[in-house]
């Protein structure tokens, strides 16, 4: 499916050239967002373990507050 | 007429002429008479007449005329693209140091299917993909939320909820401007795909010192496209 760009105003279509590298960059940031969605799933993960192994040694949720501040 | 020795010429006199006769086609053309209307704008050497304490004088236009501070370079109106981009030097387009600073602002931009949006600028033409120092902070229904990237100026979060508006205004500095570094900030608002809403702000810059700086764009990372907004690009001195 062609794709298209509105530059200074005026639509038009890229070029195949341009069309490959656009997709290119668009595979590039797909990554890019994956990883990040990826890193911060696992930071959320952590910190609801690190809560809970907390929560095991006997503080309570106030404490846990108090010690990571959520 | 006389007849025999011609009588002394007598000095005409203010009397001599009846109040209201002298009509405009009898003045010379170095009275000002108002007669030819001035259909442009005065050029700066132009001048006006003053009383200046009850003395008239003149003075050049460019003394008076006003300066505008924010200036409309080009608004588009996109219709189902995959990007909006503007670039020095096409379609009546400045990016330059012609102005201090630029400020863009979009408005009412409606996605096609649940997408994620960024902004980037451009140098020499090319989109820049990475080398940012950016932080972007705000809040998610009240919920902090912040994060920093190299990648852009701003982006969105992934889920841009379609047929809900998203909105904001960016400025940028050292455009154009001979080894600076791009620098940029703004603000802006998206609905979320889950029905929550994101109110941020974002600071940055390009972390090199360039001098091509000429241009900028707002990209749909996948999906469909940017199905309408209006994009206004002003140049502020």
């Amino acid at each position: 499916m062609a794709i298209f760009i509105n530059k200074n105003g005026i639509k038009k279509q890229l070029s195949a050239e341009e069309e490959t590298a656009f997709k290119e960059q668009l595979e590039i940031d797909k990554v890019r967002i994956a990883n990040k969605k990826t890193e911060e799933e696992n930071t959320t993960n952590k910190k609801a373990s690190g809560k809970q192994k907390l929560k095991d040694l006997g503080l309570d949720d106030d404490e846990i507050k108090a010690l990571m501040g959520a | 007429m006389f007849i025999g020795r011609k009588p002394t010429d007598a000095p005409l006199t203010s009397s001599d002429v009846t109040d209201g006769i002298i009509t405009n086609a009898k003045l010379a053309q170095d009275i000002i008479s108002g007669d030819t209307a001035l259909a442009t704008a005065p050029a700066d050497t132009d001048e006006f007449l003053v009383s200046d304490a009850g003395t008239l004088k003149r003075i050049d236009y460019s003394l008076i005329k006003s300066t505008a501070g924010r200036v409309l370079i080009k608004e588009v109106d996109a219709d189902d693209v995959a990007a909006v981009t503007f670039e020095h030097g096409t379609s009546d387009v400045v990016f330059d140091t012609t102005y201090d600073n630029y400020e863009l602002r979009w408005s009412n931009v409606k996605v096609v299917g649940d997408e994620q949006l960024n902004l980037r600028i451009l140098s020499g033409g090319t989109v820049i993909t990475s080398g940012y120092y950016s932080n972007n902070y705000g809040t998610v229904d009240g919920s902090a939320h912040n994060d920093a990237s190299t990648a852009f100026c701003l982006e969105t979060h992934g889920d841009l909820d379609a047929g809900n508006p998203f909105f904001g205004v960016a400025y940028f500095t050292n455009v154009g401007v001979s080894s600076s570094k791009p620098s940029y900030y703004g603000q802006y608002y998206m609905e979320r795909s889950s029905g929550t809403h994101a109110s941020k702000g974002f600071a940055g810059v390009y972390d090199t010192a360039i001098s091509n700086f000429d241009g900028i764009t707002m990209t749909d990372l996948g999906g469909p496209n940017i199905e309408s907004g209006k994009f206004k690009l002003y140049g502020i001195t």
